[in-house]
């Protein structure tokens, strides 16, 4: 078959503010699917949510040059809006909340030749449930794509909450995708 | 999705080429398309997509396609377009791998001869010109009854293809 799974990451109960999957991305593939589920912060908040980045071969995680917009949806309003923008320090954004209020982000990111030395994309959705304003909870959905605009080799991806909060749980399975 | 998807064709240009198809839809099984890596030798040229019947590309003024436009530096907007001889999936686009074009979409109905066709996109690029990302998500329909069996990939304006991996997969039960 022409998926092929190479990692998975499953926290429960985590108590760590940054998972780091490292190294996962090789040259044995150039294009990856990265489906995140049950992700969820420990403390609640308004617009929660976690920096998706990724992480050179040198192990280091990369905070800049990251272009990324996406539609979002937080069912506050009828009309979605743009989230993101230009010269970023992440490369996608997954909003939850914490897990004791239902807080939820599951999606797929498809990543296209991280390993190569020439910039990195990835196209992006996610459907889970966050809150605002303060612990009002939502339903959300968001799609876009990004790209890290640097020539490096790529060999992994972190997750990040905001405010320092830890990571509670977090599933994430990669796939290789056989061309 | 996962372990159960047949590799179908693949094809890799590394040198200029006005077009891809790809084909072997042969069953009523939803089909995955990916583009990997795909940029054109001149600038500014737009990636279109038509299906193919019998191995040939369908060019009638019966494509509808309607999709969100997302760019790093400008507001989002949609598109809807009716009766035209092409999908438009990208703005113009570059020419080399630092802007080039990658793609996930499905393949729907293609084998149902009493059903149309539909196909379902979410592609990342870049462009030369203005080192603008695009990203386009949304999806198209050709409106004419009659089994399909593949994908033609193109630029209408006259420019070739330098590059890219084209891959077909079926989706299995």
């Amino acid at each position: 078959m022409s998926l092929k799974l190479i990692s998975t990451t499953e926290v429960t109960q985590g108590n760590a503010n940054k998972i780091t999957i490292n190294p996962v991305f090789s040259a044995d593939y150039k294009v990856y699917c990265v489906q995140f589920q049950n992700t969820s912060a420990d403390t609640q908040r308004e617009n929660n949510s976690m920096d998706v980045r990724l992480v050179d071969s040198t192990g280091t995680e990369i905070t800049a040059n990251y272009d990324h917009r996406n539609l979002m949806f937080r069912g506050y309003t009828n009309a979605p809006f743009d989230l993101g923008g230009s010269n970023r320090d992440e490369i996608a954004l997954i909003y939850h909340d914490k897990d004791d209020n239902h807080g939820n982000g599951n999606g797929t990111m498809w990543i296209y030749d991280p390993f190569g030395s020439n910039y990195t994309y990835h196209s992006f959705q996610e459907t889970g449930s966050m809150a605002y304003p303060s612990s009002t909870k939502l339903g959300v959905h968001i799609r876009g794509g990004g790209v890290h605009k640097a020539n490096t080799s790529i060999t992994g991806i972190s997750f990040t909450n905001r405010d320092s909060y830890d990571i509670e749980t977090l599933t994430c399975r990669i796939y290789g995708l056989k061309q | 999705m996962a372990g159960k998807l047949s590799l179908v064709t693949t094809t890799t240009v590394s040198s200029d080429t006005a077009q891809v198809i790809l084909t072997g839809v042969d069953s009523t099984n939803v089909y995955m398309l990916v583009v990997q890596g795909m940029y054109m030798d001149g600038t500014n040229q737009d990636i279109r997509i038509r299906f193919t019947a019998s191995g040939s590309a369908v060019t009638s003024s019966d494509y509808d396609y309607r999709h969100y436009t997302l760019y790093n530096d400008a507001s989002s907007g949609g598109t809807i377009i009716n009766n035209t001889g092409n999908i438009d999936l990208s703005q113009g686009l570059g020419t080399s791998m630092n802007n080039a074009f990658n793609m996930v979409a499905y393949l729907h109905n293609f084998n149902d001869s009493s059903q149309y066709s539909y196909i379902i996109y979410e592609n990342i690029h870049r462009n030369t010109s203005q080192g603008r990302m695009g990203s386009f998500h949304g999806g198209g329909i050709l409106q004419t009854t009659g089994a399909n069996d593949g994908v033609q990939i193109l630029n209408i304006g006259g420019a070739n293809i330098s590059s890219g991996v084209f891959s077909l997969y079926k989706i299995e039960e």
